[in-house]
């Protein structure tokens, strides 16, 4: 009887044992995971979404045990996938591709839901063409979600091992659950910050963000002994436009100017409103005669503009005033710009709808 | 014997679960993500994890303190992370062969008895549509954690009691009562109050029947939960050392508003649901 008892006991110790070691063997796990996500969390704390995408490309394959991924965000206006971030050499540093066109990523956002394919060429999102580049077909691709707003997806390629524990693919969603808070935290950051420097009505840059700009340009101009212009535009006989057609049309007038100066001006350009109806171009690397046919080519797109209410069509003009650095007379753009607006009022004087170079 | 007072499980912060279990549980785990598991499923066999379940989701940490009563709300609260931890930090009980030559068997008829018992609960609560039947579940689970804790933390008691109950065919709790000069279900009570768990739980697992009658939803409970007890032991679905049938009071066919014959009734249902929960738990 005792001898029944001690074997019973023996194997029951023996089983104990084996669960000991199995739940310690998978708490051991979870704490290497928990360790992974604090470190992947310090490290993509961020703010700035430029920053985060060279975090992921430094450590999410450490991480996450595997050899090749790509990020992309959606882009809800367009439905389409932009590539945000990747470490494969294979694909360019940035690249969109409609929804429709990746049938893995597609259903992968249509379910919510991650899709975990040991052998990407057996399975039915397989498009016929193997990339050489990948050491075997292992492939999850998961999508990054809040809630139900879709934020984009992860794709993971080339598993180490070439498979996926249940523990690890747990770890892979925890990755993907933090990485969709952080990046719409990101986006949403660049949104306020963008949103506090452009202005409302024309959707150019605000005076705020000129002041900051046109000031670190001079100071770099001042300190290459580069190029630098200003031109400042003001709306002809705006007070009228706004007594005579309403202020909804005054709007209208603005609004088109701004769309006017995206067009002509070049990308290294500042375009801003100035205040009420003033605009200010800042072209780096440009001297006044460079600028002159710039500003010309406003003042004529503008004037070709056409507004009409019920009962009347009507034009607009604009006068345009340039200045230009001179690196022995000027201290801050505040002296360039006092330029530009004597220009200004030269052009003003002069009947208006001209450019003058002061 | 030195009598003991209730307080001597205040200390208590986790049940064990038998090994059967926790192997059961581990290889869910292991085979399945936690995306596709919910904690009903994973942990529905279990009453000491679903203890340490609705502990942690009525924690004030997670903003709902003492207000979580269902399993199905701790586990839509608390999500599938804490959860696997909790599965993976749940000690295991071992045996104690010396006071009993059958233990493995009793242990393993105490947690069938409870499952049966949360079956009954949920069944009987869809039938008579009288309370939440996440709520029924739950409790019913539960029930005896009383049982487990005097099993664990003073074995030699529960073996003096275990005793009386055979020698003298009484029941485990008319035995329990006489000898700690309360019932065995006043520890369900207190572990759950000191767990922070709901009042309306609290009642339930103290099997309270004296409650005021403005507290009818807490009373239905107690008496759903007193019931599917009752019919677990008179259907043959013992908690291992009980082995007595038990008289279904008075007051649960008042509190329930159930006649005898409707229990009649439903019993080959009872019976039907009672032998695929047998089954999930045996497989």
């Amino acid at each position: 009887m005792n001898d029944t008892n001690g074997a019973k006991k023996d194997i029951e110790l023996a089983t104990i044992r084996d669960l000991l070691k199995k739940q310690n063997g998978m708490l051991g796990q979870s704490l290497i995971f928990s360790n992974h996500l604090l470190y992947l969390k310090k490290s993509v704390s961020l703010l700035d979404l430029e920053e985060i995408k060279r975090v992921l490309v430094e450590k999410l394959p450490h991480i996450l045990s595997i050899r090749y991924f790509t990020l992309f965000l959606f882009d809800k206006k367009s439905n389409k996938l932009d590539l945000a971030c990747h470490n494969r050499p294979d694909l360019p540093q940035s690249m969109s591709i409609a929804i429709d066109d990746s049938p893995v990523m597609k259903e992968a956002l249509d379910h919510g839901k991650y899709i975990v394919e040991g052998n990407y060429q057996n399975s039915k999102f397989f498009q016929g063409k193997r990339n050489s580049l990948f050491q075997n077909n292992f492939l999850v691709c998961a999508p990054l979600m809040i809630e139900n707003e879709i934020v984009g997806i992860l794709n993971l390629n080339d598993n180490i091992k070439g498979f996926f524990s249940v523990g690890e693919l747990d770890f892979v969603i925890n990755i993907t659950e933090f990485l969709s808070l952080t990046i719409s935290n990101a986006l949403l950051f660049e949104k306020v910050e963008d949103l506090s420097v452009t202005d409302g009505l024309t959707g150019i840059k605000n005076r705020q963000y000129l002041e900051n700009i046109f000031a670190s340009e001079f100071s770099r101009s001042l300190r290459y002994k580069s190029p630098l212009s200003a031109i400042l535009i003001d709306v002809d006989h705006f007070k009228s436009i706004n007594d005579t057609y309403g202020h909804q049309k005054g709007d209208q007038v603005l609004i088109e100017i701004g769309k006017v100066l995206n067009v002509i001006c070049r990308a290294h350009d500042t375009i801003a409103r100035y205040g009420g109806e003033e605009f200010v171009v800042v072209l780096p690397e440009t001297n006044a005669k460079g600028a002159f046919p710039i500003a010309e080519r406003i003042r004529d797109q503008v004037q070709s503009l056409s507004f009409s209410n019920d009962t009347k069509h009507w034009n607009v003009t604009i006068s345009c005033g340039i200045g230009e650095i001179d690196f022995e007379k000027m201290k801050s753009k505040d002296d360039l710009l006092k330029i530009a607006d004597l220009a200004l009022y030269k052009a003003k004087e002069s009947g208006r709808n001209q450019t003058v170079i002061g | 014997m030195k009598p003991i007072e209730l307080d001597v499980f205040r200390e208590i912060e986790i049940l064990p679960s038998p090994p059967f279990q926790i192997a059961r549980v581990l290889n869910q785990v292991n085979t399945m993500s936690f995306k596709d598991f919910s904690a009903e499923t994973m942990i529905q066999n279990d009453p000491s994890m679903a203890c340490q379940i609705l502990k942690i989701a009525n924690a004030p940490f997670y903003g709902y303190p003492s207000q979580i009563v269902s399993l199905e709300q701790a586990s839509n609260l608390l999500g599938p992370g804490p959860i696997k931890n909790i599965i993976l930090t749940t000690p295991i009980l071992e045996s104690n062969n010396e006071a009993y030559s059958d233990y493995n068997i009793a242990v393993r008829s105490l947690w069938c008895h409870m499952i049966i018992t949360a079956t009954f609960a949920l069944e009987i609560s869809e039938l008579s549509q009288l309370h939440a039947s996440d709520e029924c579940f739950t409790a019913g689970l539960i029930h005896d954690i009383g049982k487990i804790a005097l099993l664990v933390y003073q074995p030699k008691i529960f073996a003096i009691i275990a005793k009386k109950a055979k020698r003298e065919k009484i029941s485990l709790c008319q035995a329990g009562s006489e000898t700690l000069g309360w019932p065995i279900s006043e520890i369900s009570g207190h572990l759950a109050s000191i767990w922070g768990f709901p009042e309306k739980l609290i009642n339930a697992l103290k099997l309270n029947k004296n409650l005021e009658s403005n507290n009818q939803e807490s009373k239905k409970l107690s008496a759903l939960v007193f019931l599917s007890d009752c019919l677990a032991n008179n259907l043959d679905y013992h908690d291992g050392w009980d082995t007595s049938e038990s008289s279904i009071e008075t007051w649960i066919f008042e509190t329930l508003e159930l006649e005898q014959s409707t229990l009649d009734s439903w019993i080959p249902k009872l019976k039907e649901v009672a032998e695929l929960a047998v089954a999930a738990f045996e497989s």
